[in-house]
């Protein structure tokens, strides 16, 4: 009795003074201490994966951007049932709309890693070494100008973020205001020009490459008018890549070797969401306008791409959407190459928007400066529609934005004063503090 | 605190080793009631103390005690009697027959009360009200029986969730179930799993075999709820199992049989209606007529392809099969369930087993669940101060459902909106895909595969230590463990699985859940005062081992993932949780008429931020049974108690394991493998806390009429919410203590014996009225709070009840010569479209025109049971009804006439306008933006869903036949359980929840399955 009384007393006790705080200690295992994230070379290649793997998120470049700049421009006509789908249908996307804003979020959120990893990087205590930095912070900056790139074409000017906080009390103590476009658009020719000079070559079409920080160059340029800067800029790449024979060879799932600059990649274990919502065999959400099908010349065999029921079938795996995302190829180079000439009343202009066409087994067609406007608007429509927001893009480049969307069949709701930008999201005007309803894009 | 608490125990134990011991002597006797028939199993203990023991069969008993204590004897609806014991050792008694039942013991959070005595608000149900419901779900059969419960069946679909709210929601982000205690630890609740398709959640209770419960008590205010702490706020369903006792072996069989059939199917279009309403909406959009039918549209053209002279001809016709009722069984679908239990033994040692199988077919194909469980449990007294409990109970369960609710691949939602007209198989017997839109129903129901098998263990061993009459150590450990195992199966045959190739996934999560708890337990008289006492730590862990296994491109006839098959996922992942927690309780009884109890809980939990590691729950309450008073004693109000309580109590459930920290995440890029940063810390994160007051009343008039009320003032504070951060952060929220949510209100209950005799006749009435109230969310910078949007059309929003609905408000339809505003004819908005108020004035109709158009939350929940008994038969019938609530018909988005053409419509949707038909509310065929106009989230869609329902009507025959020379309890029995509803909702059930899990957006009804009627017989045989 009196042994009982001692083993409960003192089993009591020694459990009773244990210490709580001890008892209650947890360790997750699909997960890791925030902290070390990146604090040697290893985990710093692992951050570059990471932020690899938010240029895959939905809006970025697994469909729902080429579906919502595709139904903003004349591309694509909404068949779904997604009210927020059918808001960019109409060119009328409200102040919440949920795509518009997820758009917003996702590419932020790549802007977020990218910043992470540029942060980090160089900090001497993770030790990379010279070449280790300039490869990753090269791939870092070149991806974050990508996705301004992106965000300018979209807004116009955006609060231009380059930290990355790790505390959520330094988000709200840190508000950002809307940079001007311009500022925007230096910011991306600074993280664009520390690419071009330190990424090495050799990467793989996979990784934001040397090659596609000098297209993203060219684009900038291009978009500033600088031709003579872009042709520059663009030449190294003429020649250094073939066109595939057979445009349909371009859509297998797998991004052509030979013609592919950088693409996303994308395969059954981290699909994309593209082939799902543009086939019928998924969700059917959207399909090729009566405008995009009538844009093809008789004979045009890129036209083969789009299915008897107007799917566009570029992706192809609904199942799980193993479809690479092209960012950039040659076609794209080519006739960007093809209008600076062209601009510039170079006459070997037509030569390169005339690979083009022939391999589409078309004519050629002789580009000067007069036309320039129209045949690379026609002919990149018909060669890169449903890929990287190209239709959208070029459109307001060109300045024939008003008149493309105005001639939208439908009840589109043209708004001049838009200047064919979207929203900024409500919800991003209601938590920074330094973005008020004033500083929403006009005509919204 | 913890150290103040270690002094307290330590004092204590020391304090005992001084106790002395009366001289004992044990008295023995009979106890019978006024016709002097023995008594089996009456509890005699001696007052104050924690020495009892029970009568055995033929009413007898033993118990050593000593002179000048009181022995005091109970039995359920019978008074208690006290007896001084005096010199003789026998002392026998005849009980009366208590209608009051103020003695009726209650269990409380880690011990028990009498009636009489309790000061905080507690519901119980015993099992006989319950034992026959035809439902595999404890919750279930809660339903209509507890009062401050509101219970629902989420769906009809076998071994689907119920969601259960005691005295309403007071969490937004957290759970709002209560905590499910069995036996004094909390087990494993809730849903699990992937649950991937579309349609209801399962739940874990539903492995609980009822049979095995002798009652439950719900602990509903806070003062009762606060021992359980941290996961107190939605109070705690206790529930006690069956112990064998002292006596002749007793064997108990019972079995019933029932037959189920939907209370509810839906009809929808024939083929010939379907064409025309698309014919017209095509018409109205580009002019021409047939467009549809002619093949236009569809590339088909039917009107040729199935012989019709003219369009009229067509609209008139039927053709193709009916998809409803081919994914319906033909036969009735059976539930039956089969329970064996023998217990008895000695004074020293008794014993519980129990043996059940349960088996329900649902009424579409596909569906079914089914459930074993073996129970054992013993008591042994070892010696003289020392008892030990042990039990265990294994049960193996199997649950097979297909996809329903939201989803493509759902076989109801398909079956109304796939495009009518087809047959489901091709001549060759296989199904036939082709012309569905998304896919054949039948195919879904038939061949799509869910299936979730269960094993779950409960063991757990008790010792308790009497250190003499006054002073026990009660020490419990438990284990539980629960396997997990769901296959979900898409075939390569499917529309959905063709595009993998077959598509197969296993997951399997092995959850061990642990607990030991210790507690000291006193109880002393001191002249006119009972004080009791209790202190106690406990330590608890859960533990989930979840493994995911996900392969496509099977080969023809593989179901499970198997080699060399494409692998999608094969993930492994450890999570836990582990809570350490001090209690203790403090009573005190004055002249057993007026009553004051203290409790309070601390909790450390893992869950907590760093910077908030403990939690605290207080909690005191008192009562004063007047009727003790000389001055009160009448024949009218026999008895008269009034109580009141107040508490804190928390909800952690919210905060998930790992939610307070900052946390990077493997994300690869197409095999290659990355990290990123997935959560930002919240080093700050802590529990919710729920705030309740409680005054109460129980009286009884005339010694025949109960009656319980209660009135509650409920305030839960720090609800967990993303605080919302700058989206150009790269994060849009991290996890804050914001919100605060406030529930009042009041139930009562009467119970009425209004006839007694030979033929009698019992009443209840049992009404639970609450109102739910958001009064804080997240502010913006501007002190304005942020309304969160959820579900459909659900907005939270401060001033409004959780889960209200903002929408349009619609106002019939615009009609020939209305003057309808130019914006909206601009759109294309004419006669026959829907006319939404215009709240903004600004001349069209946009989102800053939606209003609060409905609200989820019944204003009144209850039921109405009535018993009636002469001689050997009994019939009841038990009402429950919900008043005041409303459900977004989220079906009608679809199946409705504003829906888009494209679906097939139900049948209640014909009196479409037309130019033709102008005196109706529904909306005419349109196509593209005007269609969707129509079709906006408004108030057309909302419905009132007030019900009632008998929910269960049993008639029964009791006979005592002596079989094989043993006397024997025979009782037979025929009834049913929901056959008859009475409701205005326009869907399948009033009762479903397309969100069964979500708090916030509560209420839609998204092709939800409803609840099926069930024609039961059965018998209950004892001997």
């Amino acid at each position: 009795m009196k042994i009982f009384n001692k083993i409960i007393l003192g089993s009591a006790l020694c459990l009773a003074c244990s210490c709580a705080s001890d008892f209650v200690e947890t360790t997750p295992t699909d997960t890791l201490p925030g902290e070390s994230i990146i604090t040697d070379q290893a985990s710093a290649e692992s951050a570059l994966n990471g932020l690899y793997s938010a240029i895959q998120l939905d809006y970025n470049f697994s469909g729902y951007d080429t579906m919502l700049a595709g139904l903003y421009s004349d591309e694509l006509i909404h068949t779904g049932s997604f009210p927020s789908f059918a808001e960019f249908s109409v060119d009328d996307p409200a102040i919440n709309n949920i795509d518009n804003t997820r758009y917003w979020n996702n590419h932020y959120s790549a802007i977020y890693r990218a910043n992470l990893i540029i942060k980090f990087a160089e900090d001497a205590s993770v030790g990379l070494n010279e070449a280790s930095t300039a490869r990753i912070v090269g791939q870092a900056r070149g991806l974050r100008a990508l996705m301004y790139y992106d965000l300018v074409k979209a807004y116009g000017g955006v609060p231009l973020e380059l930290n990355a906080y790790t505390a959520a009390t330094d988000i709200d103590t840190n508000p950002i205001a809307r940079s001007s476009a311009s500022e925007v658009y230096a910011q991306i020719v600074d993280d664009v020009q520390y690419a071009a000079s330190n990424i090495p070559s050799g990467l793989s079409r996979f990784n934001f490459n040397k090659n596609a920080a000098l297209v993203l160059k060219a684009k900038v340029e291009m978009e500033m008018g600088m031709y003579p800067e872009a042709e520059l800029t663009l030449e190294p790449l003429i020649g250094a890549y073939t066109l595939e024979g057979d445009y349909s060879a371009l859509y297998t799932g797998t991004s052509s070797a030979s013609e592919t600059i950088f693409a996303v990649d994308y395969n059954e274990t981290d699909g994309s969401s593209a082939a799902f919502f543009y086939l019928i065999a998924g969700r059917g959400e959207v399909a090729a306008s009566d405008i995009l099908i009538n844009a093809f010349e008789e004979g045009d065999t890129r036209i083969g791409q789009i299915s008897s029921k107007d799917e566009v079938i570029k992706y192809k795996d609904a199942g799980s959407g193993s479809d690479d995302a092209y960012v950039f190829r040659y076609a794209d180079v080519l006739l960007m190459y093809a209008e600076v000439l062209a601009r510039q009343d170079n006459p070997d202009a037509s030569k390169y928007i005339n690979m083009v066409r022939d391999r589409a087994e078309l004519g050629p067609v002789d580009l000067t400066s007069e036309n320039v406007v129209d045949l690379i608007a026609q002919e990149r429509f018909v060669e890169l529609y449903a890929e990287s927001s190209d239709r959208f893009h070029t459109i307001t480049r060109l300045g024939i934005a008003d008149e493309v969307i105005q001639a939208k069949a439908g009840n589109i709701v043209f708004v001049e004063a838009r200047n064919n930008l979207w929203p900024i999201p409500q919800q991003e005007i209601e938590r920074n503090s330094a973005v008020s309803i004033a500083d929403q894009n006009p005509g919204y | 605190m913890k150290k103040k608490l270690n002094v307290i125990l330590t004092l204590l134990l020391v304090f005992v080793v001084q106790l002395t011991f009366a001289q004992e002597k044990t008295v023995t006797g009979t106890v019978s009631d006024a016709q002097g028939v023995p008594l089996p199993g009456v509890n005699v203990i001696v007052q104050g103390t924690n020495n009892g023991t029970q009568t055995d069969f033929d009413g007898n008993y033993s118990i050593p005690t000593a002179q000048g204590q009181i022995l005091v004897f109970s039995y359920v609806g019978f008074s208690t009697q006290r007896q001084t014991v005096g010199a003789a050792s026998k002392i026998d008694v005849t009980l009366a027959v208590d209608a009051a039942a103020l003695d009726e013991v209650i269990v409380v959070g880690y011990g028990q009360q009498t009636r009489k005595s309790l000061t905080t608000s507690v519901a119980k149900v015993d099992a006989e009200e319950i034992q026959n419901i035809a439902t595999p779900t404890i919750s279930g059969a809660l339903q209509g029986t507890a009062n401050g419960l509101q219970v629902s069946q989420n769906s009809g679909i076998p071994g689907a969730a119920f969601s259960v709210r005691v005295r309403g929601s007071s969490s937004i982000n957290g759970s709002n179930e209560p905590l499910y205690v069995v036996d004094g630890v909390p087990i494993l609740s809730g849903s699990i799993g992937n649950n991937a398709i579309g349609g209801q959640s399962n739940d874990v209770i539903s492995n609980l075999n009822f049979n095995d419960i002798e009652s439950i008590q719900v602990l509903k205010d806070a003062s009762s709820a606060a021992i359980y702490g941290a996961r107190g706020a939605n109070g705690v369903v206790l529930i006690t199992t069956k112990r064998g006792k002292a006596g002749k072996l007793n064997v108990e069989v019972s079995s019933y049989t029932g037959l189920q059939e939907e209370i509810n199917r839906y009809e929808v279009f024939t083929a010939g209606q379907w064409y025309e309403f698309g014919d017209r909406a095509f018409e109205d959009a580009f002019g021409a007529p047939g467009m549809l039918s002619t093949g236009a549209i569809l590339g088909v053209n039917v009107l040729e392809q199935q012989g019709f002279n003219s369009l009229e001809e067509l609209y008139a016709s039927d053709f193709g099969d009916n998809y409803i009722d081919a994914i319906y069984k033909d036969s009735p679908a059976v539930v039956r369930q089969t329970n064996v239990s023998l217990s008895g033994g000695s004074e020293k040692a008794r014993f519980y087993t129990n043996f059940s199988d349960f088996n329900q077919d649902g009424v579409i194909y596909g569906q079914g669940f089914k459930r074993r469980s073996l129970t054992f449990n013993a008591n042994f007294k070892a010696t003289d101060n020392l008892d030990i409990e042990a039990s265990t109970s294994i049960t193996q369960s199997e649950n097979n459902r297909i996809n329903g609710d939201n989803n493509i691949y759902g076989a109801l939602t398909t079956a109304v909106l796939e495009l009518p007209g087809n047959d489901l198989y091709n001549e060759d017997g296989t199904f036939n895909t082709d012309p569905f839109n998304f896919s054949n129903p039948l195919q879904n129901a038939k061949v799509d595969r869910n299936s979730a098998k269960t094993l779950r263990m409960f063991s757990n061993l008790g010792l308790r230590y009497s250190f003499n009459d006054h002073l026990n150590v009660y020490s419990k450990a438990s284990l539980e463990r629960l396997d997990y195992n769901e296959l979900t199966f898409t075939p390569g045959t499917t529309r959905r699985g063709g595009a993998s190739n077959g598509d197969s996934r296993v997951g399997i999560n092995l959850i061990n859940r642990w607990n030991v708890t210790n507690t000291l337990n006193y109880m002393n008289t001191y002249g006119d005062f009972d004080i009791t006492g209790l202190l106690g730590f406990s330590f608890e862990g859960t533990n989930d081992n979840g493994t995911v296994v996900n392969t496509q491109q099977l080969p023809a006839g593989f179901v499970y993932p198997t080699g060399g098959a494409v692998p999608i996922t094969a993930q492994n992942d450890i999570t836990e949780n582990k809570v350490f927690s001090y209690f203790t309780r403090l009573g005190l009884a004055y002249q057993d008429k007026l009553f004051l109890e203290g409790t309070l809980r601390a909790d450390a939990s893992s869950v907590f931020g760093t910077d908030n590691a403990v939690g605290y729950f207080p909690a005191i309450s008192g009562a004063y049974v007047i009727s003790e008073e000389d001055f009160m004693k009448n024949n009218v109000l026999t008895s008269l108690k009034v109580r009141a309580s107040w508490g804190q109590t928390g909800n952690s459930s919210g905060i998930g394991n790992f939610g307070s920290r900052f946390l990077a995440s493997s994300t690869p890029y197409a095999g290659r493998p990355g990290t990123a940063i997935s959560q930002l810390g919240a080093p700050d994160l802590g529990w919710e806390t729920t705030t309740q007051t409680d005054f109460g009343v129980d009286l009884t008039l005339f010694d025949r009429i109960d009656v319980t009320y209660d009135y509650y003032i409920k305030k839960s504070d720090d609800l967990l919410l993303s605080r919302p951060l700058r989206n150009s952060s790269g994060f849009t929220s991290v996890a804050a203590n914001v919100g605060s949510m406030e529930n009042i209100g009041h139930e009562l209950a009467v119970n009425a014996r209004i006839l007694q005799g030979d033929f009698s006749w019992t009443s209840q009435v049992q009404l639970a009225w609450n109102d739910n109230k958001i009064t804080a969310l997240q502010t913006d910078a501007a002190g304005e709070n942020i309304p969160i949007d959820r579900g459909f059309t659900t907005r939270l929003a401060v001033g409004q009840p959780l889960g209200a609905f903002f929408a349009l408000q619609a106002d019939g339809l615009w009609q020939e010569g209305d003057d309808i505003p130019a914006a909206l004819v601009a759109r294309g908005i004419s006669p026959g479209d829907v006319k939404f108020v215009d709240q903004d004035g600004n001349g069209n109709i946009d989102a800053n025109d939606n209003v609060f158009v409905g609200n989820p939350n019944p204003k009144l929940t209850g039921n109405f049971k009535n018993t009636f008994k002469y001689k050997n038969i009994d019939l009841s019938a038990n009402f429950q009804f919900e008043e005041g609530k409303d459900l977004y018909n989220n079906s009608n988005g679809f199946g409705g006439a504003s829906g888009s053409w494209l679906f097939n419509k139900f049948s209640n949707q014909l009196n479409y306008w037309t130019p033709e038909n102008t005196d109706t509310n529904l909306p005419r065929p349109r196509y593209g933006g005007q269609q969707s106009y129509n079709n906006q989230d408004s108030s057309r869609f909302i419905e009132d869903a007030s019900y009632i329902r008998l929910k269960e009507v049993v008639l029964g025959y009791t006979a005592t036949p002596k079989l094989f020379g043993t006397d024997m309890t025979l009782r037979i029995f025929v009834g049913g359980d929901n056959l008859w509803t009475k409701t205005d909702y326009s869907g399948l059930d009033p009762e479903v929840n397309t969100f069964g899990n979500d708090n916030a957006s509560r209420g839609t009804d998204f092709f939800t399955q409803g609840l099926n009627k069930i024609y039961k017989v059965g018998f209950n045989l004892k001997f």
